[in-house]
């Protein structure tokens, strides 16, 4: 028998993609052309909000090099592409309700054409009063976006009774808080390319987060059954949410084309393009109320949020259903009330951001908490130590936490960090016109789809064993720089007891593999890794059924050497003398496996029950100097200490945090998007700055406190998320320690501070 | 689609030529990091695109008795790093703050310059310097002082057969202070919200020479001639160097944009400059320090 396998989960591997990433090698949508293709444009309607009358393309196409143009009048199935909500169409047809709204498409030989055709499309369009903000779209005589009016979404968790909290009080703390919008800013634009078949089928390749969010869009606006629709993953250049819904939208058109002409179309979003016309995060107005006791305990919270949703509802219901659960924080409080409203605006959609409406609700919360902390004579570590959730403590919507609660491990790792609780956080002159702090902020996040998504939350995985010993999977969930491709191949090691040498992770094919929901949610090692696990088990079962049957019937898998233990301990088969037995015998060494997440459900009317079935925690600090004269602050060091249970892979989870540390810093200090009476101003990255690598601290630090997760693959929790939730709370409390006056509005604004000091 | 025709000019009286032919309908390119974007975005449409980076004689760097020139296409990253330009930290400096690595090394002193941004980050160095522009045209030489260069955002006395040779600035001598500041909205690949450069000189514990120039706070860089006459002559101190960045200020112009308001704008060029002051005064006067040092 071979000697033992080193364990790969918990081992420090590359990336497996990062060398062609590197070297340039990769292949991204940009590098994929096939014969006959053609270039697409969209044509957007190019004013916040407006009634079409006529779209007219003879100009655009007497174009030279434009083929053909597609426009509402050409959708073979519904024009129809709401998520959750019913509510936007693939073409317009009648309201455009936001400046990127997309009336036609243009396909032609060249890009160059394209573009041009796209702005030859003559549209008739009578503008209307477009409703730019929250304040506006809330008013009882504002003008209606959709013909049900401008509330898209409410959320509410009511536990308790809030007044009888607040008249056991000491302490009360009171504020509005707003935040911003924050664009992705990935590296690569949104592309996609839809390529008909000769049978009526279509086959969809795009850098996409959620393949079959895709082929249920093609599906539907090709009329067209599901089985005709494949989707193929193509390496993507970043998403972090901004690839979730979006690509849906266009490869629908695309396909629209492609059905229309015959022929391959294919588009690939300019950066403003990108800028303007995609989702966002979205921006909010927080109002907080919390108070404690002159102890510090926690005795209510009531909280109001009211959100932008945007020209269109798309994944707003599921985000907001994050922000409401995720407001009060990762803290015991007997009294909970969080009313959430998501209005619809004249402007992009706002959808899915790392975070998913978690980053907003962090920074209000942790800011109060600093605040009531002072307030009750208690070191910031020392008061959320007091209130945060344990083993055994129950959450805001009343779910009892049974396991895998390391928050205390956090605060504590943090406080000895310090080595003080309450120096730390005081001002600290470090020159004529500087000065120095240190803000921490902590938080919760429920991993995968939770209550709002728990019929999608399932996942499959395809495990086959080749006759060389070498392993074929196949996942339903997508790498998008996050490391799922590495990070499941240890898994899928582990599980048979192999090298991860002899594992390849393929990216997603619809055509191979079963649906298993979106890529989002910090969701995939937890769901792939346990599918991974299934099916890996299920081929197991086989092999040990050969191997009984040459070792006698104590024959046992044994993954720590890979392949079959015999009863003596010097009897057994190795991994590749099991594999040929099967093959020899014609023993099928394919399986898929299935892992469903354990179910979670709240009740409609008072936001209470099972919210999650597990969550991510994380305390980060952070230590910022500010120019009190110029209001520039600098991030001098950040330490990040995150439970996300078993990590499977230190070096990309470290590298997965650090990148979450960079723009949660962009939220803090550097986004800001700008948009005037309906149209983005931000339409590059010299008027949209996110952080560059000068700007982020040289002192990061990562840590992970391992607090397994029963029902997570080898114990592991989600992490991607998690690595920007606490970031701008953490900068934003140091900043209000370093200046004496509390940070209400992000991004941090330099005038402000020099205004306010 | 655009299309134009390209020059590649040998040498600089093909340079002459081609700007000489084709006049205003030409664009000149150097390292492209301005042109491109123009370009791009409609905002520039020419005809013909002559390309000078490979013309020896305009990237020539030398100092001939004291004077110092500069070649039109020498990049950013040269102007850190040449010897000529040793000592003469504002203009290191200044280059240093523009855009990106990959930009500096492209990027040339004769396009920063005759892009005319107000908030060009060569402009303050070189008007600290008194430095004057050689324009050359097929009809002849002159010489130009970047004041009177420079009218507002992109206007200049350039005619339109003309090209900037170099830049020519006197050595600073004796013992000096030269140092530049920024404000961007961040650390690099930032356009200047205000810039500032200085020149000081000393003598009997008081401020003699002093020159100070800013960018960004007008419609075009300016010296402040005011708060240059404030210090001269004067001891130093807090207070009095409170007054220089308040008469900055004052004496500031700019516009509210999506960068930054007008108040700010003002706000921080006062502190820049006070700054630099300070620096000045403690390298000149406290110290006893010999020569030049970053702000």
């Amino acid at each position: 028998m071979k000697s033992e396998v080193r364990p790969a989960v918990g081992a420090v591997i590359p990336s497996v993609d990062s060398l062609p990433k590197a070297k340039g090698t990769t292949r991204f949508i940009q590098d994929v052309n096939l014969p006959g293709m053609l270039h697409a444009s969209m044509v957007y309607a190019r004013t916040p909000h407006s009634r079409i009358k006529s779209v007219t393309l003879p100009k655009a196409l007497s174009i030279k090099g434009v083929v053909a143009a597609a426009t509402c009048d050409d959708v073979p199935g519904e024009n129809r592409v709401g998520l959750v909500i019913d509510d936007q169409p693939l073409f317009v047809s009648s309201v455009a309700r936001y400046e990127a709204d997309c009336v036609a498409l243009v396909g032609a030989e060249s890009t160059a054409a394209a573009s041009l055709g796209a702005s030859c499309v003559e549209i008739a369009l009578e503008e209307l009063p477009p409703v730019l903000t929250v304040e506006e779209a809330r008013k009882p005589d504002c003008p209606r976006i959709h013909k049900d009016g401008n509330l898209a979404v409410e959320r509410k968790i009511i536990k308790g009774d809030v007044s009888d909290g607040e008249t056991r009080s000491d302490f009360v703390v009171e504020r509005t808080f707003t935040t911003p919008v924050q664009e992705h800013g990935y590296l690569e634009p949104i592309g996609a390319l839809a390529v008909p078949g000769a049978d009526g089928s279509i086959e969809i390749m795009a850098p996409a987060q959620c393949p079959f969010y895709i082929r249920e869009a093609v599906a539907r606006c090709l009329g067209l059954p599901l089985s005709k629709v494949r989707v193929i993953q193509l390496p993507i250049g970043g998403a972090f949410g901004g690839k979730e819904d979006v690509p849906s939208e266009i490869c629908a058109r695309l396909a629209v084309l492609a059905v229309k002409t015959g022929r391959p179309v294919k588009t690939v979003l300019s950066r403003e393009e990108d800028l303007v016309y995609t989702s966002k995060r979205h921006p909010m107005r927080l109002d907080y109320r919390m108070g404690c006791t002159q102890d510090g305990n926690l005795t209510f919270a009531e909280i109001a949020l009211y959100a932008d949703v945007g020209a269109y509802a798309t994944l707003s219901p599921i985000v907001l259903f994050r922000s409401t659960i995720h407001a009060p924080g990762p803290y015991e409080i007997p009294n909970v009330s969080v009313t959430t409203q998501g209005f619809y605006t004249n402007s992009a959609p706002k959808g899915a951001m790392r975070g998913f409406g978690t980053p907003q609700v962090v920074f209000a919360c942790e800011s109060v908490i600093d605040e009531l902390a002072e307030m009750a004579g208690l070191g910031p570590i020392e008061f959320r130590l007091r209130n945060a959730l344990k083993r055994g403590s129950t959450t805001a919507t009343g779910q009892v936490l049974d396991e895998s609660v390391g928050l205390v491990e956090t605060l504590t790792r943090a406080k000895e960090f310090l080595g003080d609780d309450k120096q730390q956080f005081e001002p600290r002159p470090a020159g004529a016109d500087t000065v120095r702090s240190t803000g921490i902020a902590s938080m919760l996040y429920g991993v995968s789809l939770g209550a709002a998504g728990r019929v999608l939350d399932r996942g499959g995985a395809r495990v086959e064993i080749l006759k060389d010993g070498s392993v074929s999977v196949f996942v339903g969930c997508t790498d998008m720089g996050q490391g799922a491709l590495t990070v499941l191949s240890q898994i899928a090691a582990d599980s048979l007891g192999i090298a991860t040498d002899a594992v390849r992770v393929n990216p997603v094919d619809t055509g191979v593999v079963p649906d298993s929901g979106p890529t989002v949610a910090s969701r995939t090692t937890i769901v792939s890794g346990n599918a991974i696990i299934d099916a890996c088990d299920k081929i197991k079962t086989r092999m040990v059924e050969v191997g009984a049957s040459i070792l006698g019937p104590k024959a046992a898998y044994d993954v720590s050497r890979g392949g079959i233990a015999g009863a003596r301990s010097d009897s057994g088969l190795g991994f590749p003398e099991i594999v040929s037995e099967c093959f020899a015998r014609r023993v099928d060494l394919t399986a898929t496996g299935w892992y469903v997440v354990p179910d979670c459900r709240l009740d409609e009317v008072t936001g209470q029950g099972k919210a999650y079935h597990v969550y991510s925690f994380a305390t980060d600090v952070a230590e910022v100097e500010v120019d009190l004269k110029t209001g520039r602050v600098d991030v001098k060091s950040f330490l990040a200490i995150h439970d996300s249970g078993k990590i499977i892979n230190p070096m990309t989870a470290t590298s997965q945090v650090e990148g979450g540390i960079a723009q949660g810093i962009g939220l803090a200090l550097y986004e800001r998007f700008a948009v005037a009476e309906g149209r983005v101003c931000s339409r590059d990255f010299s008027t949209y700055l996110v952080p560059t690598s000068l700007d982020i601290s040289d002192d990061l630090s990562v840590e992970f406190i391992d607090c397994h997760s029963t029902d997570g693959p080898f114990g592991a929790k989600g992490l991607g998320e998690p690595a920007i939730i606490p970031v701008a709370a953490a900068i934003a409390n140091a900043v209000s320690n370093a200046t004496g006056v509390r940070v209400e509005d992000l991004p941090i604004h330099r005038e402000r501070i020099v205004k306010c000091s | 689609m655009i299309e134009f025709e390209t020059v590649m000019a040998g040498s600089l009286e093909e340079c002459l030529e081609a700007l000489a032919k084709y006049g205003s309908d030409a664009a000149l390119l150097a390292g492209g990091t301005d042109l491109y974007v123009l370009i791009e975005t409609g905002m520039k449409l020419p005809k013909a695109v002559i390309h000078i980076g490979g013309v020896k004689e305009l990237r020539d760097s030398k100092v001939k008795s004291g004077s110092v020139s500069i070649g039109t296409a020498v990049t950013h990253s040269e102007i850190d790093r040449l010897d000529v330009t040793e000592g003469v930290e504002c203009l290191r400096a200044g280059a240093r703050a523009i855009g990106s690595p990959q930009i500096r090394n492209v990027g040339t002193a004769g396009g920063n310059i005759a892009n005319a941004s107000p908030a060009a980050d060569l402009y303050p160095p070189l008007m600290v310097l008194d430095a004057v522009l050689e324009l050359r045209s097929l009809r002849g030489t002159r010489e130009v002082g970047l004041e009177e260069f420079v009218a507002g955002p992109g206007i200049t006395s350039l005619r339109p057969d003309e090209l900037i040779t170099c830049a020519r600035f006197k050595r600073p001598e004796g013992r000096f202070y030269t140092g530049f500041a920024k404000i961007g909205l961040r650390d690099a690949l930032a356009i200047s919200v205000a810039n500032a450069a200085v020149t000081v000189t000393s003598r009997n514990g008081k401020f003699d020479q002093v020159k100070i120039a800013c960018g960004a706070v007008a419609p075009r860089p300016i010296r402040m001639k005011e708060v240059e006459a404030l210090l001269t002559g004067q001891e130093p101190s807090a207070e009095l160097i409170k007054q220089a960045g308040d008469m900055t200020s004052k004496q500031c112009d700019p516009i509210t944009d999506i960068r930054a308001s007008r108040d700010y704008r003002r706000q921080v060029a006062g502190v820049i400059v006070s700054r630099l002051i300070e620096n000045a005064s403690r390298e000149l006067m406290m110290d006893g320090k010999e020569g030049a040092t970053d702000a």
